[in-house]
């Protein structure tokens, strides 16, 4: 408390760098947002205005209506839920495994999870793609969740989370005649879950978020994900729809901002935990 | 037609396909130089079975609409088309083909071309589907390849000169025919009020080169060999057509930062007479019509670009639709291009999408011709050039884009501009 007050007291201009960048970081977002409500015309005016001077819900009624908007929505939400749940099951099962299990290789294992992790994914794009198709898979939700059940860098939040977790705890409950998945699931999981919330927010950006695969895999219409369909209807050869583009970023934005709002205080425990020995 | 993001995608794509299709396909023979035997013709039975059709933006939207009337004249075939986002089609299809997995017919940009026939990813255009006299002449030599075709035309883009006519009139001048009026012209509208003469793109990366091309070709200067063996950028036209480029920025006409982005504000602009004319296409028509209502006629000019000693050639480009080799219904792919293709289907297209139709008898026949904006690109399109349709183009065109940014700040003179641009594209190669 007492150092509480004496920032409060002596250190108030560090607030003035943080109010600079918080503008800075804010000031684009306000602009796409009121830019939703602009039309064409203001957008391209040149000028900076934070509110529309003619605002406009034209933008959004054509995103509602114009085109097949709830089905992109929907393929989005089943992809990145399907990513996300598959997401918190294998990353925490093979961050437990590699953290607190012997077995012969783990270090090996551990160390192909990081080099994937430095893998650009540009680079495995087109094997991965080919593989999908042989699979059968091509344009089909199986080929835009598939590939993404377990991302490496969720493999290693998972294990650096877990290896923080005492020994004694797991061997406890081993001694009490637990096997590795009653561990897992009523020891391991329930004490994991600033980790899981950081997981399950990375890994519902990263595919909500996602373009250029879907953009590939979905091979019709009906399956394309939310900015798949946004980049379709905005975007001509010649000329770009902003007032559109800009309402669908900024309905793309709400679930995200809503998943944050509650898992907020888990996310910035676990950033900062995980890692931490 | 004109797209940013477009060369830096499709480089990293292709090349990346060209070496997985290598290895992964069995197509037989390993170069695409080989020239292909086209395939047997297409006979007059109505087509069947489903065809799947890839196109972009607005093109994507109205086809639909054409596969609809397909579908009455051939009741057994079932056009289906889906719509792809313009900027990132490249990568689509590059994947598509390196992976095999193809709908039957795409629309593309003639400079994406030559790369997906090198990675043997579109069949050739069988004998006779179409009469290639009754075509743009430039943009059926834009879908060749060593003598065989792998695209038929769908519409050309050509760009023209639009002008702010109450600006031009208040200073006294008249649409400029030659060069040497390009610069007093844009001089005149800036002192009229325009803060730029003459939008000129200077380091568009994606975009530069086809607003700087076209003055190496009105200079008479060209950047290959009749053959496309070699290179001749270190000639004295391709030098005089560089140092019009600079001039326009050294004369204070252009700016040196001038930019056509964001893409959409071109218009904007020249509605409100911050540039005072602009090299561009004839999709400026609809929304400058739209941004002006009843003032259109009386605020904007157009008029064919300015001549140089080698005339006044402008830049050719479009949309083309290739039929993939891995299509599953070859037959109904050629025969929905050839519906396409007919003077009533392709003028119905043109006024969907407003985009210019590629066949010469289309434009009577959606009444292009009594439009007397229109009318200029009809002139225009007399005299037009393309780039060489050749595997590495979008490599070759971003070193265009370097040559010319410098050029515009003036930091390499056009003597050292030529030489350098022989030899970084000579580098590349042709193949």
């Amino acid at each position: 408390m007492a150092i509480r007050k004496n920032i409060r007291r002596s250190r108030w201009y560090l607030y003035i760098p943080l109010l600079i960048g918080l503008a800075l970081t804010v000031l684009p977002f306000v602009w796409m947002v009121s830019g939703a409500f602009k039309p064409q015309r203001e957008i391209l005016s040149g000028e900076f205005t934070l509110l529309p001077e003619n605002g406009t819900l034209r933008n959004f009624a054509d995103l509602f209506t114009r085109v097949d908007f709830s089905s992109y929505f929907v393929n989005s939400v089943v992809v990145a839920v399907a990513v996300v749940l598959g997401n918190l099951l294998f990353c925490s099962m093979l961050g437990y495994a590699l953290s607190k299990i012997e077995f012969p290789g783990r270090r090996a294992l551990f160390a192909v999870v990081m080099t994937m992790l430095m893998v650009p994914t540009v680079v495995t794009f087109i094997p991965l793609f080919v593989l999908v198709t042989r699979m059968g898979l091509a344009n089909t939700f199986g080929a835009l969740i598939l590939p993404f059940l377990a991302a490496p860098l969720g493999v290693f939040i998972m294990r650096q989370f877990i290896g923080d977790i005492p020994d004694s705890l797991i061997e406890a409950a081993r001694l009490d005649g637990a096997g590795e998945f009653r561990i897992f699931f009523t020891v391991v999981i329930p004490l994991s879950g600033p980790a899981l919330a950081t997981l399950a927010i990375l890994q519902f950006l990263s595919s909500w978020n996602e373009f250029l695969w879907p953009l590939v895999a979905a091979q019709t219409e009906d399956m394309y994900t939310l900015p798949v369909g946004i980049a379709l209807i905005s975007a001509g050869a010649n000329t770009v729809n902003y007032g559109l583009l800009l309402a669908g970023a900024t309905v793309i934005v709400l679930p995200i901002l809503v998943l944050f709002l509650f898992l907020q205080r888990f996310f910035i425990q676990g950033i900062s935990t995980t890692g931490l020995k | 037609m004109i797209i940013k993001k477009y060369a830096t995608g499709l480089a990293l794509l292709t090349a990346a396909s060209l070496t997985l299709t290598a290895c992964g396909r069995d197509t037989g023979g390993d170069t695409a130089s080989a020239p292909a035997t086209p395939a047997a013709a297409i006979d007059d039975s109505p087509a069947k079975g489903e065809i799947t059709v890839w196109a972009m933006g607005g093109e994507g939207d109205q086809m639909p609409k054409i596969g609809e009337a397909f579908q009455q004249a051939n009741p057994e075939a079932k056009v289906t088309v889906t719509g792809v986002p313009w900027d990132d089609a490249p990568t689509k299809i590059s994947t598509a083909i390196a992976s095999g997995q193809t709908p039957d017919v795409t629309l593309l940009n003639p400079d994406a071309l030559a790369a997906f026939v090198a990675a043997k990813g579109f069949a050739p255009v069988p004998a006779g589907l179409i009469d290639e006299s009754g075509f743009d002449a430039n943009a059926i030599a834009a879908t060749k390849i060593d003598g065989a075709s792998y695209a038929v035309p769908l519409y050309v883009d050509t760009r023209t000169l639009f002008y702010r006519k109450d600006l031009a009139e208040k200073a006294g001048v008249s649409a400029p025919k030659t060069w040497a009026e390009l610069n007093t012209f844009g001089a005149a509208l800036k002192k009229a009020g325009a803060k730029e003469g003459l939008l000129l793109a200077t380091g568009e990366a994606g975009f530069t080169h086809q607003v700087l091309l076209p003055y190496i070709w009105q200079a008479g200067g060209a950047l290959t060999n009749a053959d496309q063996t070699e290179f001749t950028l270190d000639t004295p036209q391709v030098i005089e057509g560089l140092a019009k480029y600079q001039s326009l920025v050294k004369d204070g006409v252009s700016s040196q930062t001038g930019t056509y982005e964001p893409w959409g504000s071109v218009e904007e602009r020249l509605a409100r007479g911050e540039v005072g004319s602009v090299v561009n296409g004839s999709w400026l028509i609809g929304p400058l019509k739209e941004l002006l209502g009843d003032e259109f006629d009386q605020k904007i000019g157009i008029a064919t670009v300015p001549a140089g000693a080698g005339g006044g050639v402008s830049w050719l480009s479009g949309g083309q639709l290739a039929v993939f080799a891995d299509a599953k219904n070859p037959d109904g792919a050629w025969k929905f291009i050839r519906f396409i293709s007919t003077p009533e289907q392709a003028a119905r297209f043109s006024e969907l999408t407003a985009d210019l139709p590629a066949v010469t008898a289309a434009w009577g026949v959606a009444g292009l011709d009594q439009d007397p904006a229109v009318a200029v690109f009809n002139d225009q399109l007399k005299s037009t050039a393309t780039p060489p349709v050749i595997p590495t183009w979008a490599q070759l065109s971003s070193i265009v884009d370097g040559y010319g940014e410098r050029l515009a700040r003036g930091t390499i003179t056009p003597q050292d501009a030529a030489a350098g641009l022989q030899k970084d594209m000579s580098a590349v190669g042709l193949k």
